[in-house]
């Protein structure tokens, strides 16, 4: 993939934080990420792992220490200000003047960028804060100030989308409505990139993901192709006489563990030959469910690797 | 970059802060014309009534000892002399005369200078103000970080906000010193006399104004400058209420001598076209016997803009070399 067809591409980015004490804290250590022009691209990982450092970086809001990093083609920061109006980013929490209403925030920064003001109304309708729009920001629930910064981003009508950890703090309609939104976004032809390290909420909406730790990429890829890849799936059987059924599966060479009054029948097994495998020996299955891994198990399992604790 | 100058404008004209800043200015602005009332009242017919009977009282006390008090002050004077030959105890002045007893009348073309000075210092110490919380506000919110990705080119982002904090009140001042002055030539014709104001007067109030407008224009951008740097409205403030009780309060008065490189001094000095101060000149004697006099200073006006102009330009600079260079977290 060219850098052309990709929305974000980083390599070898680095980022150290010191301290005025010099204690220094590595945040990025040689991040290679790409993300896909079109779609939602999930960029996971645990607390600390580098994704709003990155994401900073990308922004021009933090300086690299080391590496490449390029938006639509274009090397950022250098040429940041030629591709900054085709993206649009909340970084952490929404930032706003509090005394201001949300209206006047969003005319302020529309008559920054040169946006029309008919614009506002059409943001903040789109985001639903038509009638609230008056208020000050400082009144506005925190679903609200999501919305309003997402209201912020599309003043510019633009092609990249990064949203970092976007439903922090929100409940659960709250969360529903940000994933609408981002899903709404990306099958608009519009590249949303989604930092979190809440696995469902990505799982949920992203088409691509990139999974870091300790400012390193990890994995990376469509999802299904992540999942695929590091966590084989599983069969989870019901039987009778389950210590005689694990028997005859383990001689047969699978790899089988207790679950509770089930067997977790993992590696490569297919269900169709655990079925035949016990009927030979006149056990017959009262239930058997493929388990499929899903993101978190990937998720846990690199990061597991990697010794970084994820947090759940 | 005139675009983002625009918006800063309407952002500076719709904080609250920059409002009640503004009120607050027009009300100690109120409270100096009272007491611009208060100096140039004349005395009334009670008080002028004591002043007349302590005269007379002078007076007699005067024929009475005046011969001899003369030659003991003449005698100290030419004691003095003996170690300093330009000792002068203006003996002369002794005689009791009633211009030097009564309140002199308030002439506004002698008064208004001082008067405009007050009102100088309240106008730059709230445009800092109000220029610190001006990008104060960005940092303690956060909201910088939101605007730079609208609008990634720092240096230009700094130059909207100098200019603004810098520009924006410039029309206030300009409508408050001339209201000022206004309600002062009413106030001292009531009191006192507006006679003699010829058109050198108002063209040295003129000259005072124009410089209090490059004085607030600095004010505004220092705000924003120390602002920036500290981040924060509170450590703005802080840093310029402890350089004003420790510099220019408690270092100034023990080391009198550096006056002429510190701010207020040369503040005086801009505003009023050059000014004096004050040095004790300590010397020991062959004698060994130490002395000190206070001896009057000059502060030229073209030492206290150049001054003024390079504290300006460096501060400027620097600020706009840490807001382009600084990681915002």
């Amino acid at each position: 993939m060219t850098t052309a067809e990709l929305a974000v591409s980083t390599r070898g980015l680095r980022k150290t934080y010191r301290s005025i004490r010099g204690r220094r804290t590595i945040a990025v250590q040689g991040l290679d990420l790409d993300v896909p022009v079109g779609g939602v691209h999930g960029f996971l990982g645990p607390n600390g792992s580098g994704k709003t450092t990155s994401i900073r970086m990308l922004l021009g809001l933090i300086r690299a220490d080391a590496g490449t990093m390029s938006l639509f083609g274009q090397p950022v920061p250098d040429r940041l200000p030629d591709v900054v109006g085709r993206v649009g980013a909340i970084v952490e929490s929404p930032k706003f003047f509090p005394a201001f209403s949300g209206r006047k925030n969003l005319e302020l920064l529309a008559e920054a960028i040169g946006t029309p003001r008919h614009r506002v109304d059409e943001v903040l309708e789109k985001t639903s804060l038509g009638e609230r729009g008056k208020d000050k920001y400082r009144a506005y629930s925190l679903g609200m100030k999501q919305r309003l910064a997402i209201a912020a981003t599309l003043l510019k009508q633009p092609d990249l989308l990064i949203f970092d950890e976007p439903t922090n703090g929100l409940d659960p309609a709250g969360i529903r409505e940000i994933r609408e939104t981002m899903r709404e976004l990306g099958r608009s032809g519009r590249t949303v990139l989604v930092s979190s390290h809440i696995l469902a909420e990505v799982e949920q909406v992203a088409d691509t993901v990139s999974i870091i730790g300790h400012g390193r990429l990890l994995a990376s890829g469509p999802v299904a192709e992540v999942i695929g890849s590091r966590s084989a799936t599983a069969v989870r059987v019901g039987v009778a006489d389950p210590d005689a059924a694990a028997r005859v599966l383990a001689e047969a060479g699978l790899t089988v563990r207790a679950e509770g009054s089930h067997l977790l029948v993992e590696g490569s097994a297919v269900p169709a030959e655990i079925t035949k495998l016990l009927a030979q020996q006149e056990l017959y299955v009262s239930e058997l469910v493929p388990v499929r891994a899903d993101l978190e198990s990937v998720f846990l399992e690199l990061t597991a690797d990697e010794g970084l604790g994820a947090e759940r | 970059m005139s675009r983002l100058l625009k918006v800063e404008l309407r952002r500076l004209f719709a904080r609250r802060l920059t409002l009640i800043g503004a009120a607050a200015t027009l009300l100690i602005a109120g409270l100096l014309l009272l007491a611009v009332w208060q100096d140039s009242k004349p005395l009334s017919a009670e008080e002028e009534r004591q002043q007349r009977l302590q005269f007379e009282a002078a007076q007699k006390d005067w024929q009475v000892n005046g011969t001899r008090m003369l030659e003991e002050c003449r005698a100290g004077e030419a004691q003095a002399r003996t170690s300093d030959p330009n000792a002068d105890f203006a003996c002369d002045q002794m005689e009791p005369r009633w211009e030097s007893w009564g309140k002199p009348e308030t002439v506004f073309g002698e008064a208004m200078p001082d008067f405009l000075h007050g009102l100088v210092y309240l106008m730059v110490f709230a445009v800092f103000l109000i220029a610190a919380g001006f990008i104060g506000a960005e940092f303690s919110t956060g909201s910088i970080g939101n605007w730079l990705t609208f609008e990634p080119r720092r240096l230009r982002v700094y130059a909207s906000k100098v200019l603004a904090a810098a520009t924006g009140p410039l029309p206030g001042a300009v409508v408050l010193m001339v209201l000022f002055t206004a309600a002062c030539w009413l106030v001292i014709g009531q009191n006192g006399t507006t006679a003699g104001t010829t058109s050198g007067t108002w063209a040295d109030l003129g000259g005072t104004a124009g410089r209090t407008v490059v004085l607030v224009a600095a004010a505004g951008a220092m705000g924003v400058v120390i602002g920036s740097l500290l981040r924060h409205t509170a450590a703005a403030i802080g840093v310029a209420m402890a350089y004003l009780v420790i510099v220019e309060g408690i270092f100034a008065y023990s080391l009198n001598k550096l006056q002429p490189w510190l701010l207020r001094a040369n503040i005086d000095s801009w505003i009023k076209h050059g000014t004096t101060y004050y040095v004790e000149d300590c010397v020991t004697g062959p004698d060994g016997s130490y002395r000190c006099d206070s001896a009057e200073r000059v502060l030229t006006f073209g030492h206290s803009a150049a001054y003024l102009g390079v504290l300006v330009a460096v501060l400027v600079v620097v600020g706009a070399v840490v807001f382009r260079r600084r990681d915002i977290t």
